[in-house]
């Protein structure tokens, strides 16, 4: 019997080491140079000597790659500030170094909730950073089949790569299955039904559903195997970066998946419809057997226009109305709205500009973030039109993601990776992208969107977080009142646009006393598409160490190399 | 949090040939572990027959028990001029025996692979 | 002494044949049962009669006092509000697992008077010399028109409690998940069941033997690997008996793997007295199982051990047949070693899973964990095992090999060594006759933990036990106040292997040996035929 050495349980450096070349591996920042989390020690909880992720660089099959690999069990492998920084640093190396792939082993249920903010424009900072990866022509491949899967804003994150292999153990979601239970309750999604959840984000379903490339049997060897010939068949092919056709393509078929699923709430039915085998025939099916079972999609295409999200589009209420004219002047837009999702044109000081964006503390689910993207991917055909880039004003207002299983089903964190596919292809085609908050803006319904912006403007009285305090002490297990004390010294945690600002992940906030027309326009004058967030957190004091970090990785991948 | 400090005498290890060799073993998870091993600095003045160990632990008040097992440790290896560093989640003396062991055993296949 | 005719008499009326209408039992459980009657609700460690249960609590205290009941496990609530309700005078039993701290509760205010706590085969022998049960409440699967029952793979401790009962005047009360034409087979003859009854809802089966490979340590794995090559190996064991636990599951799933690149397929663990556990599936699929006879069944392993009828003993229709009572012989005398897991072992030996306020019971534990002093034929363990312990000059004879396999500590730090038992205190508090003692020191033969194995047999003296003990018990205080130069010495003459004197690297004690690490490997390993029930299962 040949011993098996599972994926799922070796740890990040084991799932490193057995996939590159032997001996071949060199770590950046490594443990013995303590780039610990300040914040975890600042609550008297253990820290580690890599804050959870390795990275470094090394040959796979002869080739060249830069890797990293979290560690699913130290904080469920959480996104903090230097942990997130580490992976930009390894990015940001990859655009310099270019080398024959980059791969990121995920295993994470997403931000540090010890050190939310700095965590969440961590997590901003990466998914930019792919995209300005992607953007060279390097394949990013992602390898997910660790204990934590891939939650949160590192769902969004895995589906903003090339390709994507996992293996059944593996889970790719947005919101975990125990959030919607604790919000939504245990009618909507039964946490402890281990079977259900792995219907819901597991690999074979995500597989059958075309969110993942490939399934990969929880076996180091295979991921090697699997990863070797990807590697091999990409420097054939290169890896060309995502054209307007190729989103639209995409936006179609994702409306099209919406339509074969319009109620589905249990992996089976699909299953069901892309499988040639049947139920229990392919829970027990390994990795090649499923693949070979596997059919073509039924329906890729819903032979509809692309600006579909024009569909019952409504002159906009009175208060939304006093907003707009506060924003543009009286009588200088023509903005719209359907529910949650509000879309038209303006006039600036700077000239004409697109308005897309959500209203009324939107839950961002399938629905409005398809027509999100839509609206996004139709201003770039009309400006190539008139061969004209107007700025995009993206209004974020969101209470966050919807809460619900059947758009964890079809794949939120998919979806709302195809939004900020959509805006970064605005920003390559030539578009300045300012945000506005509005309100409030949380987690995923902003990170996928809004913060995708060049420039992020709060306005006033609007609110910015990952999650409430309160919320915040229940899942972490430390008393209330102690968040709350450590609130008032640091602005790593706690809600507010105001921290935000001092991390950098808000550019500025504005007053009620601004005039906002000429505020707005000063704001696009400042519009860069270059990401200096860290860099912006670092001077005005909030966030010291993220900077500093992604420098020193680079550094040291510029010194090995 | 309570943290740990450990003088404790060795056999020395075999020679290092590089200086910058360091090895991790072990995960910072409820009931296991991380353990750091590097070589002693080489401006420290300690000798080559001590073996410096330094913890961080979640679990207080069981110095007692840790002395006991990394005295049997240090006696039963070759660690002296090593530096062991420890991110502990409450881990029995029997995951920490394993786990100091295994980290030892990866620091010399580590220095005969380099 | 009230005859059975004159018993039944009482419910003619509704009795027709041999069954009675589900919405009678209660009424038929006041007619029946006397005043002072032995009755033995059927409950094993698995299979519950709990409808009967049910039905026993809701009789009529005036009229069903006075009992005393005699059997092998007190698991349900009911039970203990049958005994609350003061209908119970006195109890004899083997387990109570669940209900230990309100059994405890209940015999410290004197509610009842505790004739003793037993071993399973203990318990059933005295059905057949004083203990003999005036009232039977049984679970089978199926009856017949006839009355006749079908146990199924869940027969358990039902042909011993019906044959002690039936055949004494007794009367044999049966609830059944349903009623059909024709049984599959017939397990328990009409003749012998005097009253059966549809139940409202099948009986309860708890999975109790599955064992999630996923949550098996790296630790356990380690002394699954010392017991494979410092005993079962050293001793050539074919014939054994696993408690339950992950440290006995982890040894089942490290034959295929590790054993086998020892060399050891077909000559170790040929031939077994153990339930059909899960974790057992690698090993019969790798051809390393010839035999298992099993106590019970086990929820969702029914299709696996109906597709093999050459390893474990099935009906002429396919389906397990069980039977505690023989499986409880066999582990005792046809076993040449019994391995398993306990809460504290003193220097000793001795071992207990007592804890103050709780009276767990034993089990069948005692009876596969002590020698068989009857037994007279050899085998080549039993004979060496045997050579090992005896004094010079002694008349040969051999030996049964007992092992514990504990970590040195428990979860949340507790020491698994002590001085002292708290089976004493106990005994105190519960005004036991005797601590209760799962395995008793002089039967233990081996003792493995991470720190090494201690072959026990190979001392001769209290003082060499002693220090052995302590030199595998780690760095609980037991083990830091060992002797050092007695230890070594010990070291040195083979009576204490550590793992490296076993050529065990502690870098090799890892998951990888595990031939399966969830619950799905071994569905998959079982061809699907192995069907975990849904609490286990994540797909």
């Amino acid at each position: 019997m040949r011993v098996r050495h599972s994926f799922l349980e070796a740890s990040a450096r084991e799932r490193i080491h057995s996939l590159l070349d032997p001996h071949s591996f060199k770590e950046f920042c490594p443990p013995s140079e303590r780039l610990v989390s300040p914040h975890l020690a600042q609550l008297s909880l253990s820290q580690a000597f890599d804050d959870g992720i390795v990275t470094g660089a090394g040959m796979l099959s002869g080739q060249k790659v830069l890797i990293a690999a979290q560690e699913g069990r130290f904080n469920g492998g959480s996104v903090g500030e230097i942990h997130g920084a580490k992976l930009v640093g390894l990015l940001h190396a990859a655009i310099l170094q270019k080398p024959s792939a980059v791969l990121l082993m995920i295993d994470s249920g997403g931000v540090r909730l010890h050190e939310a903010n700095a965590g969440i424009i961590a997590i901003s900072e990466i998914s930019r950073a792919i995209l300005d990866v992607r953007a060279e022509g390097i394949p990013v491949l992602v390898m997910l089949g660790g204990s934590c899967g891939a939650f949160g804003g590192m769902g969004i994150v895995v589906r903003l790569c090339h390709t994507v292999f996992m293996s059944e153990e593996g889970r790719l979601s947005l919101s975990g299955p125990e959030v919607i239970e604790t919000v939504m309750g245990r009618d909507e999604f039964d946490s402890k039904d281990r079977a259900l959840v792995w219907r819901v984000t597991g690999g074979k379903l995500r597989r059958a559903l075309g969110e993942a490339d490939k399934l990969v049997d929880d076996d180091l060897t295979a991921f090697r195997d699997a990863a070797s010939d990807w590697l091999k068949q990409h420097i054939k092919s290169g890896a060309a970066p995502l054209s307007y056709n190729d989103l639209c393509q995409r936006q179609d078929a994702l409306l099209a998946r919406c339509l074969e699923f319009t109620n589905t709430k249990d992996g089976r039915e699909i299953l069901a419809k892309r499988l040639s085998l049947n139920e229990p025939q392919w829970t027990i099916a390994n990795a090649e057997e499923f693949e070979k079972s596997l059919k073509r999609a039924d329906a890729q295409h819903t032979n509809k226009p692309l600006d579909t999200w024009k569909e019952g589009l409504q002159a906009l209420n009175e208060e939304d109305q006093a907003f707009a004219d506060r924003l543009f002047g009286a009588g200088q837009h023509q903005l719209q709205y359907n529910g949650y999702f509000v879309v038209g044109k303006a006039q600036t000081q700077r000239g004409p500009v697109h308005v897309i964006g959500t209203r009324d503390r939107a839950p961002i689910g399938v629905g409005v973030a398809l027509k999100l993207s839509g609206a996004v991917l139709t201003a770039i055909s009309e400006d190539q039109k008139t061969a004209s880039t107007l700025p995009i004003i993206l209004i974020s207002e969101t209470q966050g993601q919807l809460l619900s299983r059947h758009d964890e089903l079809l794949g939120l964190n998919g979806t709302l990776a195809h939004v900020a596919l959509c805006v970064d292809l605005a920003r390559r085609s030539g578009h300045r992208l300012l945000t506005l908050v509005r309100q409030e803006a949380v987690s995923g319904g902003f990170l996928s969107f809004g913060m995708l912006g060049d420039r992020i403007c709060a306005l006033p009285d609007s609110q910015v977080r990952v999650m409430d305090l309160r919320a915040m002490a229940r899942v972490t297990k430390i008393p209330l009142e102690r968040l709350e004390g450590l609130a008032k010294r640091s602005a790593v945690f706690a809600p507010g646009a105001e921290n935000y600002v001092l991390l950098g992940g808000v550019h500025e906030q504005w007053t009620n006393k601004q005039d906002w027309t000429e505020a707005l326009a000063s704001a696009l004058d400042h519009c860069s598409a270059v990401d200096e967030r860290s860099v912006l957190g670092a001077e005005r004091g909030g966030r010291h160490l993220a900077a500093s970090t992604a420098q020193r990785v680079k550094q040291q991948a510029i010194a090995f190399a | 949090m309570e943290h740990l400090n450990f003088q404790l005498h060795s056999t020395p290890a075999l020679q290092v040939k590089k200086l910058s060799a360091d090895v991790l073993c072990g995960i910072v998870s409820s009931g296991n572990l991380e353990i750091l091993v590097e070589p002693v600095s080489s401006d420290s003045t300690v000798s080559a027959e001590t073996c410096l160990i330094t913890i961080d632990t979640a679990a207080e008040g069981f110095s007692e028990t840790w002395q006991a097992v990394l005295t049997q440790f240090a006696e039963r290896h070759a660690v002296g001029g090593l530096s062991f560093t420890l991110n502990d989640v409450g881990a029995t003396p029997a995951v920490v025996a394993l786990r100091m062991a295994q980290a030892y055993e990866e620091w010399c296949a580590a220095m005969g692979a380099n | 002494m009230i005859s059975r005719s004159e018993r039944l008499a009482k419910i003619a009326y509704f009795r027709d044949g041999r069954h009675i209408p589900s919405n009678r039992m209660v009424e038929a459980l006041n007619a029946l049962i006397q005043p002072g009657d032995r009755v033995c609700v059927e409950g094993n460690n698995q299979k519950q009669a709990d409808w009967l249960a049910e039905c026993l609590a809701k009789t009529d205290p005036e009229v069903v006092r006075n009992l005393h009941l005699v059997q092998s496990v007190l698991a349900l609530p009911e039970h203990l509000d049958i005994i609350e309700r003061g209908q119970v005078d006195r109890l004899d039993f083997s387990f109570s697992g669940p209900q230990a701290g309100r059994l405890a509760r209940l015999l410290e205010k004197g509610t009842i008077q505790l004739g003793a706590i037993h071993t399973y085969l203990e318990l059933f022998a005295r059905y057949f010399v004083d203990l003999t049960p005036q009232i039977a409440l049984v679970a089978a699967q199926m009856a017949d028109r006839e009355g006749n029952l079908y146990t199924g793979p869940n027969t358990e401790d039902t042909p011993a409690i019906v044959e002690a009962t039936a055949f004494k005047q007794g009367i044999v009360i049966a609830q059944v998940n349903e009623i059909v034409d024709v049984l599959p087979r017939v397990d328990i003859p009409a003749s012998w069941v005097h009253c059966v009854a549809q139940a409202p809802r099948p009986h309860h089966v708890e999975p109790l033997f599955t064992r999630d490979p996923a949550l098996i340590t790296e630790v356990q794995v380690l002394m699954a690997m010392i017991a494979i090559k410092g005993l079962y190996a050293e001793y050539g064991i074919t014939r054994l008996n696993h408690g339950i636990g992950f440290d006995t599951a982890a040894i089942e799933l490290l034959l295929p793997t590790y054993a086998a690149s020892l060399g050891l397929k077909g000559k170790i663990c040929t031939h077994w007295a153990l339930n059909p556990h899960p974790t057992l599936i690698p090993a019969i699929e790798a051809g390393f199982v010839e035999s298992v006879h099993c106590f019970g069944s086990e929820v969702g392993m029914e299709d696996y051990v109906a597709a093999h009828p050459d390893i474990f003993f099935l009906g002429e229709d396919g389906s397990l047949r069980s039977n505690r009572a023989f499986c409880q012989a066999a582990g005792h005398y046809a076993c040449d070693l019994f391995i398993g897991s306990t809460l504290q072992i003193d220097l000793q030996g001795n071992s207990s899973t007592a804890t103050k306020g709780r009276i767990t019971g034993f089990g069948g534990a005692p009876n596969m964990g002590a020698d068989a002093r009857g037994r007279r034929h050899a085998s080549p363990a039993w004979l060496r095992a045997g050579a090992e312990s005896r004094a010079e000059g002694g008349m040969p004879r051999g030996r049964k090999l007992i092992a514990q396999t504990v970590e040195t500590f428990k979860e949340q730090m507790q020491p698994t060594f002590v001085e002292r038992l708290d089976a004493w205190d106990l005994a105190e508090s519960a005004g036991l006759d005797l601590p209760p003692v799962m395995i008793y020191g002089d039967d233990l033969t081996h003792l493995i933990t991470e720190d090494g194995i201690a072959h026990l047999s190979r001392c001769h003296n209290a003082a060499d036990r002693e220090q052995a003990i302590r030199g595998v018990a780690g760095f609980t205080p037991v083990g830091l106040n060992r002797d050092k130069r007695a230890v070594e010495n010990l070291r040195d003459r083979g009576i204490i292997q550590r793992p490296e004197d076993l050529g065990i690297s502690l870098r090799d004690a890892n998951r990888d040996w595990l031939a399966a690490r969830s619950i799905k490997d071994l569905v998959k390993a079982s061809g699907g035929l192995y069907q975990p029930p849904s609490q286990f299962r994540n797909w």
